[in-house]
């Protein structure tokens, strides 16, 4: 029975936060670390130039260029993805040790309130965390820009990080184009797919789930390149003409393609979240993956 | 009530830890449940706090599938494992988190436990020894005041007088209305505690009998050996 109860929710997250608080410090301070990085090297390698003499010049106008603020955005968009993944590899994190399923399980809380807790925590919270820590590297990309390199007006890395994620985003809203629209969506959910088959390997398996997920993706790409494979050699062996076929590609709708990607990825989402459910609901203190 | 009805569990296939076992326990009082290594007795007792489900039976708690783990039967029951590690925070802060899902939770039981234990409320989780842990858990166990509380070797890890301020806190903190089942080896730790006894082995219950106060006392490890030996023959 999945019964919700609000107040007992909060006591989850709650009692989560609480009994997990290093865990999740540890865990945003890592992140803002490796979000800080490229800015703190930045200034690293203005001060190097300068106390090394080798040019102040080109310190004060190569370090400082527009250059280096894309790469360090290009950096940014590139972790977030990534840091996404990692934190979604660790939803069910609580599950890890026998003792942590014991806390976890025999908590008088339903399995719907600790699984969207569980869910809702690491995707808010991932985001602001990782929100925050743009926002500080931006801070200290304007304090550092200021007192090392004397710089008064700066570019806001913040913005750029956001811009370069809203540029699609806009794109879609103002095209007007319903296949676009689709397509981009489907983009979206091809991405939000991407982090639930994290989610569900982490429901499989709470130990090393995260290599293990990456090691299954490799065996599903890989059977996927030989299905597709016999499907190419079936169809040539098959006489069938390339025109044809391209004939037939030519005659299906734009509109209605991109609706049936759109909907196929709705439905793959919904399938991965209803056995990620499942799984955590059927969870026991030991089986035979997680002994 | 506890129920369990003709269940069979085993880790891997093929293997049986329980297999088409059945046992009732009433409300009230203290149960020790004994057997011999690998017989199932921590099985039974993941089983019975919903942490596994069987392959084949039943496990009812007041009429309701333990593998379901609803709140409302969750808060009915607390369970302490044979270890267990806290998170390094004052026991204060632990306590302020878990008392809401326990509505009978008495912070009176608690510090009369803790005194038991001569332990003080203002400790912090992560700078105590493992038995120091178990003795704080045991407290929070009894003050959560649920109705089940089952423990897997309590008393391993403790140290003489802890073990006889096991012994008193437990009585202390025991009322009509709650069943507490204490799985062990250590007879002599838990024998002038129990009310109850239940030997087990992995398909059938070998005895469960109550401990009849005013009768001579029962030697439980003669008992636990006579009934094994009984077994044989």
């Amino acid at each position: 029975m999945n019964t919700f109860n609000i107040s007992r929710f909060w006591n989850v997250a709650r009692w989560d936060l609480t009994i997990n608080r290093s865990f999740y410090t540890k865990t945003s301070v890592f992140i803002a670390s490796i979000i800080l990085l490229p800015v703190l090297m930045k200034y690293i390698g203005i001060l190097w130039f300068r106390t090394s003499r080798i040019g102040t010049e080109m310190a004060d106008t190569g370090y400082l260029s527009d250059d280096v603020i894309l790469g360090q955005v290009g950096y940014i968009v590139f972790l977030i993805p990534t840091i996404m993944t990692v934190l979604m590899a660790y939803t069910f994190h609580n599950l890890l040790t026998r003792q942590g399923r014991i806390n976890e399980l025999t908590l008088p809380a339903s399995n719907l309130e600790r699984f969207l807790w569980h869910t809702l925590r690491t995707f808010v919270g991932g985001t602001l965390v990782l929100l925050a820590s743009v926002l500080l590297a931006d801070l200290i990309h304007v304090l550092l820009g200021w007192s090392v390199a004397g710089q008064h007006s700066f570019h806001s890395l913040t913005l750029a990080v956001l811009e370069s994620l809203a540029i699609p985003m806009h794109e879609m809203a103002t095209s007007g184009s319903y296949a676009y629209i689709c397509v981009m969506l489907t983009i979206v959910f091809y991405g939000f797919i991407h982090l639930s088959i994290f989610v569900l390997g982490n429901a499989i398996y709470y130990r090393h789930n995260l290599p293990k997920t990456v090691l299954w993706l490799i065996a599903a790409s890989l059977c996927m390149s030989v299905l597709m494979g016999f499907a190419v050699s079936f169809i040539a062996g098959r006489d069938v003409e390339l025109e044809s076929i391209m004939h037939i590609l030519k005659n299906i709708s734009e509109n209605g393609a991109a609706t049936a990607a759109l909907l196929c990825s709705l439905v793959v989402t919904a399938i991965l979240w209803a056995i990620i459910y499942r799984l955590y609901c059927r969870a026991q203190i030991t089986t035979r993956r997680n002994p | 009530m506890l129920n369990v009805e003709n269940i069979t569990f085993g880790y891997r296939p093929g293997q049986r830890v329980l297999d088409g076992f059945s046992l009732q326990i009433a409300d009230g009082g203290v149960y020790g449940l004994l057997g011999k290594n690998g017989t199932g007795k921590s099985t039974l007792l993941y089983l019975l706090t919903g942490l596994l489900r069987p392959q084949r039976g039943r496990v009812m708690v007041d009429g309701e599938l333990s593998a379901k783990r609803l709140p409302q039967t969750m808060q009915d029951m607390f369970l302490v494992p044979e270890e267990y590690n806290l998170p390094p925070i004052p026991l204060r802060q632990y306590v302020g988190v878990l008392k809401p899902f326990y509505p009978f939770f008495s912070d009176e039981l608690l510090r009369t436990c803790l005194d038991g234990f001569d332990m003080s409320p203002e400790v912090n989780l992560g700078g105590l020894s493992l038995g120091q842990k178990k003795k704080v858990y045991m407290c929070i166990a009894l003050a959560a005041n649920t109705r089940y509380l089952f423990m897997d070797e309590p008393t391993n890890g403790l140290d003489i007088l802890s073990k006889s301020q096991f012994r008193k806190v437990i009585v202390g903190a025991m009322n009509e209305e709650k069943t507490i089942l204490v799985s062990t080896h250590q007879v002599h730790d838990v024998e002038h505690l129990l009310d109850h006894v239940i030997i087990i082995d992995r398909n059938r219950v070998l005895l469960n009998q109550p401990l009849v106060e005013g009768d001579e006392p029962v030697n439980l490890e003669q008992l636990f050996i006579d009934t094994l030996s009984a077994k044989r023959f």
